[in-house]
């Protein structure tokens, strides 16, 4: 049996721990985790029987008429904290000063270390004598040291230099500081640290060997995780992977496990292709996976045992590889019981080629599945669209959503479709023809024709890249500085990291 | 005989009202002016995915409309309510991002340049938030209301009941009062002083912050004047509920009980007079619905794409949203208010940014109106191909609440048909 464990905070909300394999005769199941007031452990089994939920209280049946597996928890201990006191945060923010018996002279060398971390910059001096000046103020109306402290670090955790990313321009872009920040952002989600702040100093950082050394040591460090997080699950849409949840009759295999792998697979690929400098045609396609057991099953792909993701190599017949045929983006494509060519087409323009295509017009009713099972959407698309106005659009979108059509929902593999009921199954039609003309027979082939697109989808994830790291959208006069970080990044056999470093690398980054 | 203290009278006592005994005479309506007739109150819910227009839009316009599937849970209250339909938000789309539109109606939610306006309900409350302890309350599933702030800043909502039930109605010790007090000075003070960071920080920075800056500008001024408001009216005794604390729904699925709880919480905020401005907002929701025949989440439900087996168990989950809603207006009916009875004092507008959560499709919002004075018992039936915009409901809420004003965000007017 699975279990997955996590907190549940005070809003109703989980925070989600970990997957664990239970053997019969029982485990010790270790968490660390940082616990507010009020939150409590959850555990959650798995492999239970699909039916449980209707053996609730409310329910159609009482739990004492479960008879399938279950889990059964002998106890739970709690330590803590785990952390030494005083915490190393408090040392950092008063040094030796004893909070009882602080003095005003106190006050000033702890804003002088404190505003700077705080404001990430240097603190002007008079910003420090502001803070110092209120700090007495505050003690001569009888506020304790600790009330005094306590209000004028509320109040610059509440003042825009903390709230706001500050960037005044200078001749070359956005100052040195400004510009560090930026960078550390981009990369880390988080403050630049010492290194960073003692180039921008010495104004050194803006050049281009410092910087792609700068760059390179951001990303080896464990916070460049948040450039998956941040970025990745942005771009291919994985925090929409709880907005549906599949239909349970159709899908009865799926479950939290395989949701939480899918998005797990997506986050792996991405590392992977960061880490080790691959190319962005892996995105298209590779001869390469991360799985674990769970998702192995789901893809067909045998020989991978347990929870534990790892590389493996695709058959060259593997219809996987690349990020559109991963089972997350075939999800978040999809409304939990249906696929529609369109959505996944749209998705496929806007996220790999970085193409928008406009809304449909008003006045056109969307196309609603056959229920009865009698048709595929596919088949219901083509009655309705017609004209001109229609291909305009449809020519570009319709064409990678067919060859989608060979993943169900969940992104299974399927060559019928899925229906409830006694009709016939109606077979998949994966085959089209793309906007130029070429024709493909599913999705192997499409994937092969899009590879010659490889500078399209580079131009696609470089405005992305761009956006997210400077924080504005990517207008007309940035195309010429976009086209040449695709250029370079070409020249360097479209690594991922390499994009990076031109993005970093490029006037567009230091542009406020 | 109305025997409640005048609000005013209050006041004038205000420096020895914490050391009175709450009197009686002060319930139900603790501040409410009983000389003044023109008491309104609005109440706006967010159904988020609305209903399905088959069970829910009357086949007939007018009066003698034949009440629809869910329109029949609350025809008991018929005379006291109008369905309106044909009506949506210009240029509102982004499927559930729009949610957030229901009531500013600022277009093109899901843009990237997207920045919201001021809702309905904070246009109200600044005109006449002044009289009672809030002058708003934004009441949610979660953090997120259906409020936003004049600079388009979302106001986080208050969504467990026992916070709630504690900010209405409980004053604290006197020297918790007096750390509260303590507290709101502070505040007061520190929004002052960063205030004045953000001059010197906008003079470094170029036009496309500073316009950020302005909106944190706004922000802190607001933050300021809802600070004093709070420091205001926390020497006035809080009025005494009839009803124990509420408990807290645990069980997270089970949202159509949290819903009926916080209705129940609404009413008590309006019987007490603590507002005169709710808003309440669902958000998407995909549990499950610990209900007999309901196995799938309810957004799930929303796509039902006609499969009949979602479709029945949709019309199960908006069946109970209705009975929510009939046990509101129940109780509001049942209750007097400074003149008449609750209900006809408060306008309460439900309803969605979806006609049709299925397709997404913002057009023909489907919108309960309830109560307020209004000329009820009707089907105000708008054209489905050309919809009023709902803005224009928005403005004759307003004004029935004595609000002058004659347009809100995309408005061309007032609704017809309501007075």
């Amino acid at each position: 049996m699975q279990v997955q464990t996590g907190v549940m905070r005070r809003d109703g909300k989980k925070r989600f721990l970990g997957f664990h394999t239970i053997p019969p005769e029982g485990r010790t199941i270790e968490l660390t985790d940082y616990m507010h007031v009020g939150e409590s452990i959850y555990p959650r089994p798995f492999g239970t029987l699909p039916n449980i939920a209707s053996f609730t209280r409310q329910g159609e049946r009482k739990i004492e008429e479960y008879n399938g597996p279950g889990l059964a928890i002998s106890r739970v201990e709690v330590e803590g904290p785990l952390e030494s006191w005083p915490p190393d945060s408090r040392r950092r923010l008063l040094g030796d000063v004893d909070l009882a018996h602080g003095s005003d002279a106190d006050a000033e060398p702890i804003f002088q270390q404190w505003l700077p971390r705080a404001f990430r910059r240097p603190a002007f001096p008079e910003e420090i004598d502001k803070y110092t000046r209120k700090f007495r103020e505050l003690t001569q109306s009888g506020r304790s040291f600790e009330e005094a402290l306590r209000w004028t670090l509320r109040a610059a955790l509440c003042s825009p230099e903390f709230l706001f990313l500050e960037e005044p321009a200078t001749e070359d872009g956005i100052e040195h500081f400004a510009f560090a920040n930026r960078l550390s952002y981009f990369l880390w989600s988080s403050m630049p640290d010492d290194e960073l702040i003692e180039l921008a100093e010495n104004g050194t950082l803006t050049e281009p060997e410092v910087l792609r050394e700068q760059t390179e040591r951001m990303l080896l460090d464990p916070k460049s995780r948040a450039l998956t997080v941040g970025f990745a699950h942005q771009w291919l849409d994985m925090r929409d992977i709880d907005a549906t949840s599949p239909d349970t009759k159709l899908y009865p295999e799926f479950d939290e496990h395989l949701k939480h792998s899918m998005v797990t697979e997506s986050e792996r690929f991405f590392e992977a292709i960061l880490a080790e400098n691959r190319s962005l045609r892996d995105f298209i396609d590779s001869d390469w996976l991360i799985v674990n057991q769970r998702i192995a099953e789901h893809y067909g792909i045998e020989g991978v045992t347990g929870d534990a993701f790892r590389r493996v190599p695709l058959s060259a017949d593997s219809v996987r590889g690349g990020v559109m045929t991963q089972a997350s983006v075939l999800k978040v494509t999809a409304n939990g019981a249906n696929t529609s060519p369109v959505t996944r087409g749209v998705w496929m323009l806007e996220k790999l080629l970085g193409i928008h295509p406009p809304p449909p017009p008003p006045n056109v009713p969307a196309v609603v599945p056959d229920v009865t099972g009698a048709n595929t959407l596919r088949q219901l698309l083509a009655k309705h669209r017609g004209g001109e106005n229609c291909n305009a659009c449809h020519r570009l979108i319709d064409p990678p959503g067919f060859a989608l059509e060979e993943f169900d929902a969940i992104g299974g593999w399927r060559n019928k479709y899925r229906f409830q009921g006694s009709r016939k199954l109606l077979p998949v039609d994966s085959s089209g023809e793309t906007a130029d003309g070429q024709a493909f027979q599913g999705i192997r082939e499409y994937k092969r024709l899009l590879l010659n697109e490889i500078d399209q989808v580079a131009l696609g994830l470089a405005d992305k890249l761009a956006t997210y790291a400077t924080g504005r959208s990517m207008g007309f006069s940035d195309r010429p500085d976009l086209q040449e970080i695709v250029k370079r990044t070409a020249e360097n056999d479209y690594a991922l990291r390499e994009m990076i470093h031109q993005v970093i690398q490029s006037p567009l980054f230091r542009t406020p | 005989m109305n025997k409640r203290l005048h609000r005013r009278t209050l006041l004038r006592g205000a420096g020895t009202a914490i050391a009175l005994p709450f009197l009686d005479a002060m319930l139900p309506s603790a501040f409410a002016d009983p000389t003044d007739h023109q008491v309104k109150r609005l109440v706006f819910l967010n159904l988020h995915l609305g209903f399905m227009e088959r069970n829910f839009t009357p086949r007939q316009p007018g009066r003698d409309y034949q009440a629809s599937k869910y329109l029949k849970v609350i025809d008991e209250f018929r005379d006291d309510y109008t369905v309106i339909t044909g009506t949506s938000h210009p240029g509102v789309n982004g499927a559930h991002t729009a949610s957030v539109s229901f009531l500013t109606a600022a277009p093109d939610a899901a843009s990237a340049s997207f920045k919201n306006s001021i809702s309905v309900d904070q246009v109200a409350a600044e005109h006449m938030g002044d009289s009672t302890r809030f002058a708003y309350l934004p009441l949610g599933l979660d953090s997120r209301s259906m409020s936003f702030s004049r600079s388009g800043a979302n106001l986080p909502a208050i969504h467990q009941p026992s916070e709630l039930y504690q900010r209405l109605f409980v004053s604290g010790t006197p020297r918790e009062r007096a750390r509260t007090k303590q507290r709101l000075n502070d505040g007061q003070s520190i929004m002052d002083f960063v205030a004045d960071s953000a001059k010197s920080v906008s003079r470094r920075l170029g036009p496309r912050d500073r316009e950020k800056l302005d909106a944190y500008f706004n922000n802190v001024r607001e933050t300021e004047k809802r600070l004093m408001k709070s420091r205001e009216w926390l020497d006035i005794p809080k009025p005494r509920s009839g009803t124990k604390p509420p408990k807290n729904i645990q069980d997270r699925s089970d949202f159509i009980s949290k819903i009926a709880l916080m209705y129940d919480m609404i009413a008590l905020a309006l019987e007490s007079d603590s507002t005169r401005v709710v808003t309440f907002n669902q958000p998407n929701l995909n549990d499950v619905l610990p209900f007999p025949g309901v196995s799938q989440g309810y957004h799930s439900l929303s796509h039902h794409n006609g499969d009949p087996e979602k479709i029945r168990q949709l019309e199960l989950v908006e069946i109970q949203q209705m009975r929510n809603l009939h046990r509101l207006l129940g109780r509001l009916q049942s209750t007097h208010g400074s003149a008449g009875t609750l209900l006809d004092e408060s306008m309460v507008m439900v309803g969605s940014i979806f006609g049709d959560a299925n397709r997404h499709d913002t057009n023909n919002m489907p919108i309960v109106l309830a109560g307020g004075g209004f000329k009820h018992g009707q089907h105000l039936a708008f054209d489905p191909e050309h919809n009023q915009p709902t803005a224009n409901l928005y403005v004759s809420m307003l004004q029935q609440a004595g609000v002058s004003i004659d347009a809100f965000a995309s408005s061309n007017g007032t609704l017809t048909g309501l007075t």
